[in-house]
């Protein structure tokens, strides 16, 4: 259990430092690092709602009219991160094209008092879904009782191991150019985004919130099944074991959102998701360098001889 | 330098993201929702229709047929099949209410295994405490007492599981003999009520405890609701392409 609770703490922790590193780097970088402060109170108040909410699924949602709401909460954090996710990579998209060479100092026109605030919500929401996730995750290895796993050596190591970490990558990153740092996160966020889509859909058909039109599009569980469950599954009904071990199929689901067996609309929002982001990152970019192009040209008029520096 | 660091933490990320999770930490399904029980109220509204749509009835209970089999023995599954396809909507409805109770037994049955587990004796518990949801409209209508005895039992077998709490709040403790006595209140109001000589459930796999993924195998294409999520997709994702393609124009 201990192993297990370390590998969570570790994995979650890491994926909020990731989101909170790219917003503290982005305040440092323009000059604004009096900000970050606020930042980290989003997610330590996000780290108390986390407990209070463990409390409230150990001790008050325990009837079984409440017993569902697990289910629920879930999506609803899942449907509110994508959307984050989402706007944080036009955020990113925007600002990077903005972004010439080393003309940081003139990055500070972006900070406004909605971005701060922007910026701590963000904060908040993305520590609390990770936080939730690990209670959700504690629940489950320790059979229900969460205090168990937080208490032993595993989450305390997971979670210093996590820190150790992004600190060294985020000091490395200082000195990498912001705009590059901006397109590699920002390839990261829009999988992890894309696959927190179709997994929500996935659970509101398991639930019947929603339906669909056809729940298997194909049914490739013979050759990677999404879970180790399915795998057993798998074998136990047909006798033969799929090709590639489901724990293959964990890892591209976490990662991609992958689904050995997706319904229509999880295949259709996954293909949509990346042609809407592409789509509408790539004209707002365009019509942004058009309007940079042509306020060049205008400057190359009105100023003669430029400064060099 | 900087892209050694970017694929070393790109890799890390990859791994961690691969580490394989619980088993319990993956089922999706709604603890309140018991496959067999959804079935059964699906196939009793195909068969309120007018004439009795017995092929949907039929292709609704094949998608469960299979655990059935395995949990409960092939017997059941043929007998209800038979009705099917004598198309008696009667027997049918009846072998089907007998089926519930037969899985209501087999979820409370294997609580005592993983008693210890909270976490999923207070899952299976809500899986035969919905499995009984279904039956309790017509347990109420032929005897209202029974019905609320049987509710009333599930309660207190619930509060007999305890609760490890967290950090010390809300800690109570289990009480397997209470637990033991409401699962038998249960199954012999049960037994009674559906008027079953047994509830010998034929035998348990070993991984009884392993939840389905929840992937439901059936769907309704007549039913308008079923087209709403796919239609809201395609209309978002058109007018993302619209938006998209009038912004590139100069």
């Amino acid at each position: 259990m201990e192993v297990q609770a370390l590998l969570i703490t570790f994995r979650e922790v890491l994926e909020a430092l990731l989101i909170i590193g790219i917003i503290t780097t982005y305040l440092k970088r323009t000059g604004n690092p009096k900000y970050t402060k606020y930042v980290w109170l989003g997610a330590a108040l996000a780290i108390l709602a986390s407990i209070g909410v463990a409390i409230l699924f150990q001790v008050v949602f325990t009837g079984f009219a409440a017993m569902g709401s697990e289910i629920y909460l879930k999506i609803g954090i899942m449907i509110v991160s994508t959307v984050l996710l989402t706007q944080m990579v036009f955020w990113m998209a925007s600002h990077s094209k903005d972004l010439k060479g080393n003309m940081e100092g003139k990055m500070n026109k972006f900070i406004s008092t909605g971005n701060i605030v922007g910026m701590v919500i963000h904060s908040f929401l993305v520590v609390l879904r990770e936080g939730i996730e690990t209670v959700f995750f504690f629940a489950a290895i320790t059979g229900g009782n969460i205090g168990a796993a937080m208490q032993g050596w595993g989450a305390i190591t997971g979670t210093l191991i996590a820190f150790a970490v992004s600190y060294m990558f985020f000091k490395g990153t200082m000195k990498v150019k912001l705009k590059t740092f901006f397109q590699i996160t920002g390839a990261f966020i829009i999988l992890i985004s894309a696959g927190l889509l179709v997994q929500a859909i996935s659970m509101m058909q398991d639930v019947n919130i929603i339906g669909s039109v056809m729940y298997h599009v194909y049914d490739i569980t013979w050759l990677l099944p999404e879970h180790p469950i399915d795998y057993a599954h798998y074998l136990r009904d047909t006798g033969v074991a799929p090709l590639i071990s489901g724990d293959v199929g964990i890892f591209l689901k976490a990662l991609f959102g992958y689904s050995s067996m997706p319904s229509i609309e999880e295949v259709i929002a996954y293909i949509g998701y990346f042609a809407a982001i592409f789509l509408l990152t790539s004209s707002r970019s365009s019509k942004k360098e058009k309007a940079v192009e042509k306020k060049a040209a205008e400057n190359k008029k009105v100023v003669l001889n430029p400064q060099v520096k | 330098m900087k892209k050694v660091i970017f694929f070393c933490f790109s890799l890390i990320l990859i791994l961690i993201n691969g580490i394989p999770q619980t088993a319990s930490a993956y089922s999706y399904g709604d603890p309140n929702e018991e496959k067999v029980a959804e079935v059964y109220k699906e196939m009793q509204l195909k068969l309120d229709e007018n004439p009795p749509n017995f092929s949907a009835a039929k292709s609704l209970f094949e998608t469960v047929k299979e655990e059935v089999d395995m949990h409960m023995g092939t017997e059941p599954g043929e007998v209800i099949l038979e009705s099917i396809n004598e198309e008696d909507k009667e027997a049918t409805i009846q072998n089907m209410e007998k089926l519930l109770v037969l899985n209501v037994a087999r979820r409370l049955e294997s609580i005592e295994k993983s008693f210890e587990e909270y976490d999923t004796s207070k899952k299976l518990l809500a899986k035969g405490y919905a499995t009984y949801q279904a039956l309790s409209p017509k347990v109420e209508a032929n005897n209202p007492e029974a019905d609320k005895e049987i509710k009333a039992d599930f309660d207190a077998a619930l509060e007999a599981l305890g609760n490890p709490g967290l950090f010390g709040v809300g800690k109570k403790p289990s009480d397997i003999e209470v637990f033991k006595e409401k699962k038998e209140a249960i199954l012999n109001s049960l037994q009674a009520e559906f008027d079953l000589p047994s509830l010998e459930v034929g035998h348990f796999t070993e991984t009884e405890e392993q939840e389905g993924t929840g992937k439901k195998d059936w769907t309704d294409r007549s039913n308008i609701r079923n087209w709403i999520p796919l239609i809201l997709i395609v209309a978002v994702i058109g007018a993302i392409v619209v938006i998209g393609i009038k912004r590139r124009r100069p």
